[in-house]
């Protein structure tokens, strides 16, 4: 039998690194972990848009991130929904919009998204939106009762509700990774957000 | 190698990356590979160019010289508008390749023959010195904090290890051999990769089925070469991964 441990709730430890040598079928061996380590040609390059005005290259290369890892869990979304999450990135990062001072939302802040989209697996698709430094937003709406939750990097997410139960106001904030996330938000009824409107599942 | 099971289609399909690659015998002129991608700027959304930069810097007692950075152009890079078709002409390969969600070879393929020969027609006759049809997978398992994951459960390329040892939190197996028909030989890489998913173990399964020389030079040949080394491909995936992988990809 040959198991794997599993790492919960959060990342994968960083790439195994041998320990240095410096005879030569160590070498052969390194090079050969480099060999594999490469990423295939679709990866290589520097993108590199036609445009010189700085907001505009980040904006760029932050869209161009962001749609290559979302191709690399597509197989877990719907056609439809990722095509539809695409049209959002294209308006969210539109430079027309975009405030000059403001910082494009960071890769790590969009991976945390993507894994929490799939981990939630919300009928209904988030508005989007970005803080100034950098964090992606996502938030669902159905009258007064609000959720937002801003994605943090390596999993983590600060999210505030606000909601009416039994005729109270109520609101909560929180940090907390994205695998608590649903035992957190259901004293507040979370369905009342995630449930109809697009399909996430593929 | 016959004995594989016929290839299967699948509803979410693990393939996170398919490539068609022919490298060149010689390197080809910058000008040729400008005007094909120029040929094709109506089918693509993303033009960009391939650079490498190389930095040298003189080691010694005292630093006398600041470092000295050379950048080379190497290609142009088209890519679609949501980043999953992509197609590269280098000097030395043409690369064809589709993100997920791969929407199948009878997508795949026409797109391959239509740039290829739009780099036909920039370059003039061209030698090819290999062609390589790779296909990388991904395979998501779902797991709570309490599971251990068997890799043979899933894979049959796996690594073995003496049953006294500690589960394996990471491992890498590669290895390359003749496929036993039309001269070709496949690589198969096998491997943990941090999964993009929470509460997710995923392990990769890279299949490269390539030819070394002996390429056809008519294209009609080189295109049923493809399409057979895509069948091998699939056969070969087929005998990699087991009946709960397949559940998987439901």
């Amino acid at each position: 039998m040959t198991a794997v441990m599993p790492v919960i709730g959060r990342r994968s430890p960083p790439a195994y690194t041998p320990s240095s040598a410096v005879g030569p079928v160590s070498q052969i061996i390194n090079a050969q972990i480099e060999e594999l380590r490469r990423p295939s040609p679709t990866f290589s390059g520097k993108a590199k848009p036609i445009s010189e005005a700085a907001l505009e290259v980040e904006l760029f290369d932050a869209l161009l991130k962001f749609k290559v890892s979302t191709s690399q869990v597509a197989m877990h979304l719907d056609r439809g929904w990722r095509s539809r999450l695409f049209a959002q990135l294209d308006s969210l990062l539109d430079k027309e919009s975009w405030e000059p001072l403001d910082r494009p939302p960071r890769l790590e802040s969009f991976a945390t998204f993507l894994r929490m989209i799939i981990f939630l697996r919300p009928q209904r698709r988030p508005g989007l939106g970005a803080t100034s430094k950098g964090e992606l937003i996502a938030t669902w709406s159905v009258g007064a009762d609000r959720l937002t939750i801003e994605c943090l990097p390596q999993d983590l997410v600060r999210w505030t509700v606000s909601v009416t139960i039994n005729d109270d106001r109520e609101r909560a904030a929180g940090i907390t990774p994205v695998a608590r996330l649903k035992e957190v938000l259901r004293p507040y009824g979370p369905a009342r957000w995630f449930s109809d409107g697009d399909r996430i599942s593929a | 190698m016959t004995c594989f099971r016929v290839a299967m289609s699948y509803k979410r399909a693990p393939i996170t990356e398919a490539v068609v690659e022919f490298r060149f015998a010689e390197p080809q002129e910058q000008s040729a590979l400008e005007k094909a991608a120029a040929s094709l700027k109506d089918e693509y959304f993303y033009d960009e160019i391939e650079q490498i930069t190389q930095f040298q810097v003189e080691a010694g007692p005292a630093i006398q010289k600041p470092p000295k950075v050379e950048i080379y152009w190497q290609g142009r890079k088209l890519s679609s508008l949501d980043r999953a078709d992509v197609v590269i002409f280098r000097k030395t390969a043409f690369v064809c390749s589709r993100l997920a969600p791969y929407m199948g070879w009878e997508e795949f393929f026409p797109r391959i023959q239509r740039d290829w020969s739009a780099f036909r027609k920039a370059a003039g006759p061209i030698e090819i010195s290999r062609v390589g049809v790779r296909y990388v997978n991904r395979i998501d398992i779902p797991v709570t904090s309490t599971d251990r994951v068997n890799t043979e459960d899933y894979l049959t390329y796996v690594p073995r290890s003496p049953e006294t040892f500690a589960p394996m939190t990471q491992y890498v197996i590669q290895s390359s051999r003749p496929l036993g028909e039309d001269d070709l030989q496949f690589g198969l890489l096998s491997s943990t990769v941090p999964s993009p998913l929470i509460n997710t173990i995923s392990l990769a399964l890279d299949l490269d089925v390539f030819l070394d020389g002996s390429i056809p030079r008519r294209e009609d040949e080189l295109w049923s070469l493809l399409n057979r080394m895509r069948d091998h491909k699939n056969s070969i995936f087929e005998a990699c991964i087991t009946d709960r992988a397949r559940e998987l990809f439901q």
